[in-house]
């Protein structure tokens, strides 16, 4: 720096100074600028513009088409009727001017007298308060001049008002007469408006949405604070909470301040990309007639993500795969949000969402992919060792079969072999595998594992009871073959030894009971004969129900299912286990609680056996056996998992990744990983973690669809709350739903009935639709409680379809069961469960009835009596008999059913006879056809019962009053026996 | 590269990084060179040398480009810069007094300065030049915000405000009562109290090391090492669980140090002497209290006997001597304490659970 040249009376050099002082002014203003440009260029505004800009050019485009469309001749035509309508009114131009002109004038007229009456009332008022003050002073002078002030002010005010309806109504007549005189110019106008209204209308949309100078400067940096057109877009959600921590806020949605469409339809994929694509179902979602309108819902109480948010990465999004995060980074500078608790959940796992409001549901409406794991996890489990705490998956049973008797059924060497691998034996079983996973190799740990294994089944094998079963008698293969595929096994149960649970997704009821392959090399036929008799008889708790079968009948069952052999498992024997490597668990074990010197003193003490099963006490233990099997002596451990109701909030830095560093560090990627690899955050640690350290989740052999199943219902078991009253499942009937649908799944309703549209697995075995299990839809509004209640106890008292050879098995429902279904069916179709007896109709409507029945032909399908299939009637012709009707049916379901059978059950066989008119009301063609010669004696029947042919007439073509009829004959006119 | 990065790595744990900081403090104090011009722009020139090449290094960029940490580089620039240019000033007033010349001081008061423009301008432009660079840093960096605190969730590490990370290094090796109370108290108090125990009628108005050599080295040990070190520790090498993380290593959440401390009365009763602890507390923390009591109420009255100290005891007279003692031997609790922690895992001297009295 050179020399400051000093002046005697300044110590700095001004020159330079003022340099500086230029240049820093300057770079202040640059800066400001800046700063300005910062706070102003949000890239929503982009999104914004861009979207207003293609927008103009999509209605342009309609606009132009729609000029096309319109007929030019038509408009012509018009327009020539208008110009000579106004040459016709030219003529009388002097009277339609005077008109005018008194109309002005008594436009004012009205106004002042308004403004006039307007004032005197609020003088009024104030004189009324006046007189109460006055009242309260108790000064009777006061008071009476108070009084007074009212009265001429009300005098005032009513003049007013007189005035005011008489200019009002004079107006009303000059107007009149106007109207009069120009009517047939309106009806022209308004003509051409009809015509071209919807061009126009586009037009000025088009105009609007261009950029002309008033958009500039509405948008432009602090003039946009009038009214500008790029603006936030924001919904208030009250009572849509989220959570932060220490208190919960409401929701403050601004998503479609760049998803400018979503609430629009119109936008669909083909045509629009994101940011500017129409929310998918708009029928279900974000629609104002929707059941999750956009101003009640919003996006992220769904979605997810930070709600305040108006910038691509701060909004969380979450990318579905590597690729799509490199194109975002790359186009959107997204990057992780590393601070944000709940970033958007990625497009697939979005039904997780769904779970603040319908998680006690059981059945999420309209989810599959959520439903689908729902089922996953209460099939495999999953909550015997995690518990889950909601209503799906409390209060159910253990998901596999009891063991506590289990040396009945089988040998240890099976056993043995089978928990060594399961899936080597049942490829589709649900049983996971525990060993020689990828985190226990090595010469040392087989050892170990195997005697683990041997020690688990000594345990087993040692706490079991065993009970001989005798031979059965001898049946034969091929009759059970057949019985097996007909008579309702394989609703629940599989036979494939080709079977690949994948190729079920997404149901799975048909692996609801285990594969039945190999059966013969697993089971004590005596066993096995006694079990398919009746199970309860060996477990009280199993879900296996009885199908009534005769002896004859399990006999053949038996021989049919023992055919199914492998050598490979057959004639086993337990392997040899290196003593020392299972002394050395056990003494593992036993230094948990004693010192070392105890625990040998302790192993001295105990024999071979001892030690065995010690150790597969312990191991059970370790593996969590007893989550999904009784096991004698775990009847009340608590389960070895990690809770998983709030899985979906825990801390992405509170889920262990081990050395695993190709798997992105979300929640999804974590969990899916941990489906698909139960093992595998244990890479790299195998040798230094303790064997008993180890993870021990085990695999269950997952697709990776199932997996996402899965993780589709994990994100959303999170510790957002939503208040009570906006919760579906917390609507009236809510609760029986659920309770229904839990039941349907742990009983595999749906193996064979069709219910809420899922279900009758069965129809893979049986080809012949009219032979297939009943579909339950509108069952609630079908049949009566009481009768519904007697069938559930014991559906062998009758039968309403005697010739389907499948059979409703006997469950041995409790009866607290039974009512869970009965309420389910009421809630379903929203009626009491009850309802009172009916009183008898008179014998005209029992006639009209009778005769109506014959004219439908109903009794060819709703056979009345024994039904011989063998005499040409096939089976998907048949109906259930009527006679059971007075005793199954609700009498208000009857008449409704006949007259529209498509709204209850679509695709039903019930022909429609009454077709209904677009007024909701029904039409009968029962008027036409009584005049065909061959219902004369129907006709002279019912003749007796009216004064005239007319009359008769009149009823038929009356829906309601002959379905009426109808119903009272099928009520009161069919007998049994008849 | 990565052999240069470990040795720096191992050399910044504490245990060597304060050794080398106090062998630096030292040759700083007494050089010359270090404070003329080419010296401070040689610093300055290998201090940005280290940061720029630093920053190369993934985990070092990450810790120093936090927003939150941005203020303390700029700490490590200006304390580096306000040291040079009082230690530039004293030397040369020393020289400037040695050969009987008036100081800068006292030259430049005697000329006139005109408050407008002279003052006022400079200022305006210095305000302007502030705002510019305020304005750019906020467009720059954006707010460190994070996500809403969490009860359950305590973010890891845990840091105080920068200007306290001093502190919460001390409470590694003290006793929370001690590091957050006692001690912060007394530093007050004693800075308080400085003017009142500092007999030195010197150096007053005008920078000097010379005329005040002892008081400006004790103060610059307490600012600079026991102070700013500390903040610069605090905020750059302590990392997850408040593990210690030489400049280029990775803050690894999971990392695991082998932390067995013992107390003196453990280390003398048992590993010394070979018997158990005594049951009775006074007899069990024995050592620590003579050691105690000979620091704070012994040793001051011993050193009066050595010749340099006798000098200021002479000056200060018993009562400033006294409590200027005290509180230098608190002062210096702290770095005894560190070394002992670092070599002997010294948890405390004496640790009377009874009283909830540790020290």
């Amino acid at each position: 720096m050179a020399a400051p040249k000093k002046t005697p009376d300044r110590h700095y050099d001004f020159t330079s100074m003022n340099k500086w002082f230029a240049w820093s002014s300057l770079a202040l203003l640059l800066i400001t600028v800046w700063m300005i440009f910062e706070d102003y260029a949000k890239p929503w505004k982009r999104f914004q513009a861009e979207f207003r800009e293609l927008e103009r050019q999509e209605l342009a485009q309609e606009a132009e088409a729609e000029r096309q469309r319109i007929d030019q001749d038509e408009i012509a035509r018009i327009q020539a009727e208008i110009e000579s309508e106004e040459a016709r009114l030219d003529e009388q131009r002097s009277d339609l001017d005077e008109l005018q002109d008194r109309l002005a004038d008594l436009d004012d007229k009205v106004y002042e007298a308004d403004v006039d009456a307007r004032t005197t009332k609020s003088h009024l008022d104030t004189e009324r308060f006046s007189y109460d003050v006055a009242q309260q002073t108790g000064d009777a002078d006061k008071i009476a001049a108070a009084s007074l002030a009212v009265d001429t002010r009300r005098a005032t005010y009513q003049e007013n008002r007189i005035a005011l309806e008489a200019f009002t109504e004079q107006r009303a007549q000059v107007k009149a007469e106007i109207d009069r005189k120009m009517a047939g110019l309106s009806e022209d106008q308004a003509q051409l408006i009809a015509l071209q209204g919807g061009l126009e209308a586009l037009e000025s949309r088009v105009a609007d949405l261009g950029k002309g100078l008033d958009y500039f400067l509405l948008n432009a940096p602090v003039m946009d604070m009038l009214e500008p057109n790029l603006r936030i877009d924001q919904v208030q959600l009250t009572g849509l909470y989220q959570n932060i921590n220490f208190t919960t806020v409401d929701r403050v949605d601004r998503c479609v301040t760049c998803h400018v469409a979503a609430t629009r339809a119109g936008f669909d994929e083909e045509k629009w990309e994101e940011p500017f694509r129409s929310h998918p179902r708009l029928d279900l979602f974000v629609s104002s007639s929707s059941p999750h309108p956009y101003t009640q819902f919003g996006c992220t109480t769904c979605h997810g993500g930070l709600d305040r948010a108006t910038d691509f990465a701060r909004a969380g999004h979450s990318p579905e795969s590597e690729e799509q995060k490199a194109e975002w980074k790359h186009e959107w500078g997204w990057e992780k949000q590393k601070y944000l608790d709940t970033p958007i959940l990625p497009a697939k796992y979005s039904e997780a969402g769904c779970i603040g409001c319908h998680a006690g549901n059981v059945w999420t409406p309209s989810s599959t992919t959520q439903d689908t794991g729902r089922e996953l996890i209460m099939r495999m489990g999953c909550y015997g060792c995690h518990k889950i705490d909601y209503p799906a998956y409390t209060d159910l049973p253990r998901s596999g079969p009891s063991l506590e008797r289990v040396a009945s059924k089988t040998n240890p060497a099976w056993a043995y072999k089978w928990i060594e691998a399961p899936r080597d034996f049942h490829p589709t079983t649900w049983m996971p595998h525990f060993f020689f996973q990828e985190n226990i190799e090595g010469e040392l740990n087989e050892e170990r594992q195997r005697a683990e294994i041997r020690s688990v089944v000594a345990y087993i094998w040692d706490r079991s009871e065993e009970v001989s079963y005798p031979a059965p008698p001898r049946g034969s293969s091929d009759r059970g073959e057949t019985l097996f595929d007909t008579v309702g096994c394989t609703g629940c149960h599989l036979r494939d030894d080709e079977a690949n649970r994948d190729d079920y997704y997404p149901q799975f009821n048909r692996m609801h009971g285990p594969n039945l392959v190999r059966t013969g090399s697993k089971v004590d036929p005596g066993w096995l004969f006694a079990w398919i008799k009746d199970p309860k008889a060996y477990n009280p708790e199993t879900r296996m129900p009885s199908l009534r079968l005769t002896d004859q009948e399990a006999a053949d069952l038996v021989a049919y299912l023992m055919s199914s052999r492998d050598p490979a498992f057959e004639n086993l024997t337990l392997p040899e286990v290196d003593g020392e490597v299972r002394d050395e668990l056990v003494l593992t074990y036993l230094q948990g609680t004693q010192t070392i010197e105890q625990s040998r003193a302790t192993l001295g003490s105990m024999d071979d056996t001892a030690r065995d099963v010690y150790l597969g006490q312990q191991t059970i233990t370790k593996y969590g056996c007893f989550g999904c099997h009784n096991v004698a002596g775990f009847e009340d451990v608590k389960p070895i998992g990690v809770e998983l109701t709030e899985e979906g909030s825990k801390p992405i830095h509170q889920f262990d990744f081990g050395h695993i560093h190709d798997v992105p560090h979300t929640r999804q990627d974590w969990i899916k990983t941990k489906m698909l690899q139960p093992r595998i955050w244990d890479h790299g640690k195998e040798t230094v973690k303790d064997y008993a350290e180890l993870y021990r989740m085990p695999d269950f052999g997952m697709s990776d669809r199932e997996a996402e199943a899965i993780v589709a219902n994990v994100l959303g078991f999170t510790k957002e709350s939503v208040v009570t009253a906006r919760r579906a499942d917390q609507t009236p009937g809510a609760a029986a739903l659920a309770n229904g649908r839990k039941l349907i799944t742990r009983f595999n309703c749906q193996g064979c009935h069709l219910i809420e549209d899922i279900g009758q697995a069965i129809k893979t075995s049986i080809t012949d639709p009219g032979l297939w299990p009943p579909n339950l839809a509108a069952e609630g509004a079908r049949v009566q409680s009481d009768w519904l209640f007697e069938y559930l106890h014991d559906p062998g008292i009758e039968s309403m379809r005697p010739w389907l050879n499948v059979r409703m098995p006997t469950f041995g429902f409790q009866d607290g069961d039974v009512n869970t279904v009965l309420s389910y069916f009421a809630a379903r179709e929203g009626r009491d469960a009850f309802l009172s007896e009916p009183g008898r109709p008179d014998q005209r409507d029992l006639t009209v009835g009778q005769g109506v029945f014959a004219m439908l032909q109903c009794a060819k399908c709703h056979p009345a009596g024994p039904v011989d299939t063998s005499a040409g009637v096939s089976a998907a012709e048949l109906a259930p008999s009527l006679l059971l009707a007075r005793d199954r049916l609700r009498h208000d379901w009857v008449d409704d059913w006949i007259k529209d059978p498509l709204s209850f059950v679509t695709g039903t066989k019930m022909p429609v006879f009454f077709s209904q008119l677009d007024d909701g009301s029904y039409s009968s063609p029962l008027a036409q056809g009584i005049d065909l010669p061959m219902w004369r004696g129907e006709k002279d029947r019912m003749l007796r019962h009216f004064d005239s042919e007319a009359e008769l007439k009149e009823y038929l073509a009356d829906a309601e009053k002959v379905t009426a009829a109808m119903r009272d004959h099928i009520w009161w006119g069919l007998k049994r026996g008849s | 590269m990565e052999a240069i990065k470990s040795l720096i790595n191992f050399l910044s744990y504490p245990q060597w990084s304060f050794t080398l900081s106090l062998v630096l403090f030292w040759l700083a104090m007494r050089s010359k060179l270090l404070w003329t011009k080419a010296g401070g722009w040689v610093l300055l020139a290998l201090i940005t040398l280290f940061f720029g090449l630093a920053m190369l290094d993934p985990n070092f960029f990450v810790v120093v480009a936090k927003p939150d940490n941005v203020p303390i580089v700029m700490m490590v620039y200006l304390v580096g810069f306000f040291w040079w240019f009082a230690m530039h000033k004293a030397h040369e007033n020393d020289r400037r007094i040695a050969d009987g010349e008036p100081t800068f001081e006292k030259s430049e008061s005697e000329d006139r300065i005109f408050t407008w423009p002279d003052l006022v301008f400079s200022e305006f432009i210095c305000m302007v030049l502030l705002t510019v660079g305020m304005v750019l840093w906020s467009i720059l960096l954006k707010a460190p915000l994070e996500e809403p605190a969490n009860t359950s969730v305590a973010p890891n590490p845990s840091k105080a405000p920068w200007y306290f990370l001093g502190l919460q290094e001390m409470l590694v090796y003290f006793d929370p009562w001690m590091a957050g109370v006692v001690l912060p108290g007394l530093i007050i108090v004693g800075l308080m109290a400085i003017p009142y125990i500092d007999t030195n009628k010197k150096g007053n108005g005008y920078y000097t090391l010379k005329e005040r050599r002892t008081e400006i080295w004790l103060f610059m040990f307490g600012f600079l090492i026991l102070w700013c070190e500390l903040i610069v520790i605090g905020t750059f090498l302590r990392g997850p669980n408040w593990n210690f993380f030489g400049p280029f290593e990775y803050w690894d959440v999971n990392k695991v140090e082998p932390l067995v401390n013992v107390d003196l009365s453990e280390l003398i009763w048992i590993q010394i002497l070979g018997v158990g602890l005594p049951s009775n507390f006074l007899l069990r923390e024995i050592f620590g209290i003579v050691f105690t009591g000979f620091y704070f109420l012994v040793l001051p009255v011993i050193l009066i006997k050595n010749k340099f100290v006798n000098r200021f005891y002479q000056d200060m007279g018993p009562t400033r001597y006294y409590v200027g003692m005290t509180l230098f031997l608190t002062m210096m609790l702290m770095p005894i304490k560190m070394y002992l922690r670092w070599f002997l895992n010294l948890k405390y001297f004496v640790h009377i659970q009874e009283f909830f009295l540790n020290l």
